[in-house]
């Protein structure tokens, strides 16, 4: 990569004597005194040899020069002089100079004075020469440090960063197109298409000079070394069409490529990834080229997934904007209109569904939609199909910003659902009356005397009413009150008429506002003999006050009458107790109201208790074992819920509970 | 419309006050209180002396049947039934003739009940000379 060496810093300077004597002016002149005085003492000593021993006091100029600089080695300069003049010129140690040695200390004096201003020059220009030195040290210093920041901070980013990083050699591969664009070959990737075998020759070409960790993460490789070992080990067929195009643009000489295409991991692990190619500017070197590829399988998946759902929903999934107008439709909303979405992208909502449905329904809910909330309806609506029942939920679509920019609606077509309900609805209500005929055929014995009693009552009233009027004296007052019995009886026996004829009557539930003391006392005429025949004390617990319920009177009677002749029949075998029933209304929790039918009859056998309600289960002899299925179908249908339960001491109660109307 | 002949009066008995009819008590015990008090009228219309009870056990609590000449007794009721009111009797010493009636009839209920000693087996809506008829047996058996 970009290794500048790092050459570490050197201590720079001169020698040691020099950079200590250089620190204190008293040591800089110190050393022109000791220097010429040391070679005052060894001239003395060679001068009984010779007189030009003299002149090693030179020696002590140059080096003071040398050592101290200029000013010291003029004081050297006039020390060693005036050390010459004195003890090495003729009259020896006098101040005397003779006039024939002048000439000699004048050479003197200029030898010394020049050595004294070349040596401090000289010492001059290895100052300079050792400061710029340390000066430019300094900065090598400075940029190596600089340098290794920015690599330090590159090889963090290029370590760090999580998109897949890959340095690439591509010089060969530079080589190599340019040699064919030599040739004559000017649609590259033209001739690549064309070639394949040279673009494996050129994939061949790439040398991966280094990837981070981030590849080594996402192609699944257990080090760095394991996957520079050639493209061609993540490269699928896929592949080589992505890398066609990005050679073609480097042939270009465009700066940059990017590209979406399928590699795998070492593992074999196919991913979508979009790869970018910075190439560099010639005649820069392609020796470290920089490819990023970041994996987006996830998005593509769910880019294709969302897609997919959309276009192949079975519901019509479609987006309406804030101006009602539809944005963007899919194949079960053209189906179901019959138009091309070309056709409905644009239009008002009102125009396709219609003006009524549209203001009525589709705006007010479109209308929340926008408001943020979401909205659902169900109904009828015409389409070009005829009537659908559909149901819908718009969700507010807030693309960018908080405010909601549009609706998205997904309908589903419920129509055979409503149908088959209605038909359900409709088989339930049959079978209800079936059901509700047959248990009427197994009372009829009990409903004939229930209906013979006041008639028997009546013949026999009229008959004594005649013998009296053919008296001499007929007793009126008797004769009024017979007759008055007559019309009392006559209307007992056609209450009761009417009750069966209820029943029996085929017609829609009617649900209606009811009290259900009302019914429980509707049901007693009916039950009365019966409940006399089965040898049962009948015993009403109405509630004072009761909520009302919304329900089907027929139904209810229906529901009752199961319960009370189940009630009885449980306690056919009793002689041990009195066979007691109680029919029970009570508020119940939640809002409800309770109607419950208890007796002491024989209990529910656990064995059973999980089927007493399922069709066709019955431990009568000559029962069709529908009675609790079907009412509690019809408790179910009027939002309620039917149960059983064992008493603590004898018996069992069946009871239901209804919501009441608030 | 005519009416059928069971419901026509029993013009020939009209004409006979009470007094002079059998002086012995018919008792009527059924729980339906209209039947009761119906057939106490049409009983009585007829010259007969009647007293009516709600129940079986409410009879053998207010009544010494020896003193009883015939007992008109609906064959279902709460508690003791007729034909068992009938086997008590019988088989207290005391037996007491009886007109059993029923909302309908069948050969088990009609079979036991003349087993048990009654004297007639009605239908309701009872036929008023039928009834004529049957309580005038009865009271001649007695």
């Amino acid at each position: 990569m970009l290794g500048v060496p790092f050459r570490p810093a050197v201590a720079t300077g001169g020698g040691p004597l020099q950079r200590r004597v250089a620190q204190s002016a008293v040591a800089r002149y110190g050393v022109a005194v000791v220097s010429v005085a040391v070679m005052v003492v060894l001239g003395l000593l060679l001068r009984p040899i010779v007189l030009a021993a003299g002149q090693l006091l030179l020696l002590a100029v140059l080096v003071t020069g040398w050592i101290s600089g200029l000013r010291p080695a003029l004081l050297a300069w006039g020390l060693a002089t005036a050390a010459f003049a004195y003890h090495f010129t003729l009259p020896l140690d006098s101040v005397k100079v003779d006039p024939d040695q002048v000439p000699r200390l004048m050479i003197f004096a200029l030898v010394a004075g020049f050595m004294a201003t070349m040596s401090a020059a000289r010492r001059r220009a290895e100052d300079l020469l050792r400061s710029a030195r340390d000066e430019l040290e300094a900065r090598v210093r400075e940029r190596t440090t600089e340098l290794g920041e920015s690599e330090r901070r590159y090889r963090h980013i290029f370590d760090s960063t999580g998109v897949s990083i890959w340095e690439e050699d591509l010089s060969r591969v530079k080589q190599a197109l340019d040699h064919l664009q030599a040739r004559g070959v000017h649609d590259v990737g033209d001739y690549l298409a064309g070639h394949p075998e040279f673009v494996e020759h050129v994939i061949a070409l790439v040398k991966i000079v280094d990837v981070n960790d981030a590849s080594v993460a996402l192609f699944e490789a257990g080090s760095k070394e394991e996957l520079v070992v050639s493209l061609l080990r993540i490269f699928v067929p896929e592949t080589r069409a992505a890398f066609r195009k990005a050679m073609t643009s480097l042939a270009e000489g465009r700066p940059f490529f990017q590209g979406e295409s399928v590699v795998q991991t070492l593992k074999g692990q196919r991913l979508t990834v979009l790869f970018t190619v910075t190439f560099p500017r010639p005649p820069a070197s392609f020796e470290s080229v920089l490819v990023t590829v970041t994996d987006i399988t996830d998005r593509k998946r769910a880019e294709y997934l969302t897609g997919h759902v959309f276009e192949t929903s079975p519901d019509a999934v479609y987006i309406v904007g804030r101006d009602y107008r539809y944005q963007r439709v899919n194949a079960a909303f053209e189906r179901r209109w019959r138009l091309p979405a070309q056709r409905i992208v644009g239009m008002r909502v009102d125009e396709l569904a219609g003006t009524e449905p549209f203001e009525a329904t589709y705006k007010p809910h479109l209308d929340r939609c926008f408001a943020g909330e979401e909205a659902s309806f169900v109904g009828w609506f015409p389409t070009p199909a005829g009537r659908q029942y559909l149901a819908a939920t718009y969700s507010p679509l807030r693309p960018d910003s908080q405010r909601v920019e549009a609706a998205l609606a997904i309908t589903r077509d419920l129509t055979d659902h409503a149908r088959a309900a209605e038909a359900l609805q409709q088989a339930q209500a049959e079978l209800a009356h079936m059901t509700r005929v047959t248990t009427l055929g197994e009372m009829t014995a009990s409903i004939a005397h229930e209906v013979n009693q006041p008639l028997a009552a009546i013949v026999a009233d009229a008959n004594a009413s005649l013998n009296w009027l053919a008296s001499a004296t007929p007793d009126l007052d008797r004769v009024r009150e017979a007759l008055a019995a007559i019309v009392k009886d006559g209307h007992r026996a056609a209450n009761v008429i009417q009750r069966i004829r209820q029943l029996v009557t085929r017609t829609a539930p009617q649900k209606a506002r009811l009290d259900v003391n009302d019914v429980i006392r509707d049901v007693v005429p009916l039950i009365a003999t019966e409940v006399r025949s089965h040898e049962v004390s009948l015993r009403l617990d109405l509630a004072v006050a009761v909520p009302p319920v919304v329900a089907d009177r027929v139904q209810l009677q229906q529901v009752l009458i199961n319960l009370v002749m189940n009630g009885m029949e449980a306690m056919t075998s009793i002689a041990d107790r009195p066979r007691e029933l109680v029919i029970r209304s009570r508020p119940h929790e939640g809002g409800q109201v309770l109607l419950a039918v208890e007796d002491a009859g024989v209990g529910i056998d656990p064995s059973s208790v999980s089927r007493l309600f399922t069709a066709f289960f019955t431990t009568k002899r000559d029962g069709m074992g529908m009675g609790l299925s079907i009412s509690r179908s019809i408790i179910e249908a009027h939002g309620g819920r039917l149960w059983a339960t064992s008493n603590a001491r004898h018996g069992a109660t069946f009871q239901f509970a209804l919501p009441a109307l608030r | 419309m005519p009416l059928p002949a069971w419901m026509m009066p029993l013009t020939e008995d009209r004409q006979r006050p009470m007094a002079k009819r059998d002086g012995r008590v018919v008792c009527i015990v059924d729980d339906d209180a209209s039947l009761r008090r119906s057939l106490r009228n049409l009983l009585m219309s007829l010259g007969f002396r009647v007293e009516t009870f709600a129940s079986a056990e409410a009879f053998l609590e207010s009544v010494h049947p020896d003193g009883v000449g015939c007992m008109v007794l609906d064959v279902r009721m709460a508690g003791m039934s007729g034909v068992d009111l009938l086997r008590h009797l019988a088989a207290t010493g005391s037996p007491v003739p009886a007109i059993m009636l029923t909302a309908h009839t069948d050969d088990e209920t009609r079979r036991r009940s003349l087993e048990a000693g009654a004297v007639a087996f009605l239908e309701k809506p009872v036929r008023s000379d039928a009834l004529l008829a049957a309580v005038r047996t009865a009271l001649s058996s007695a």
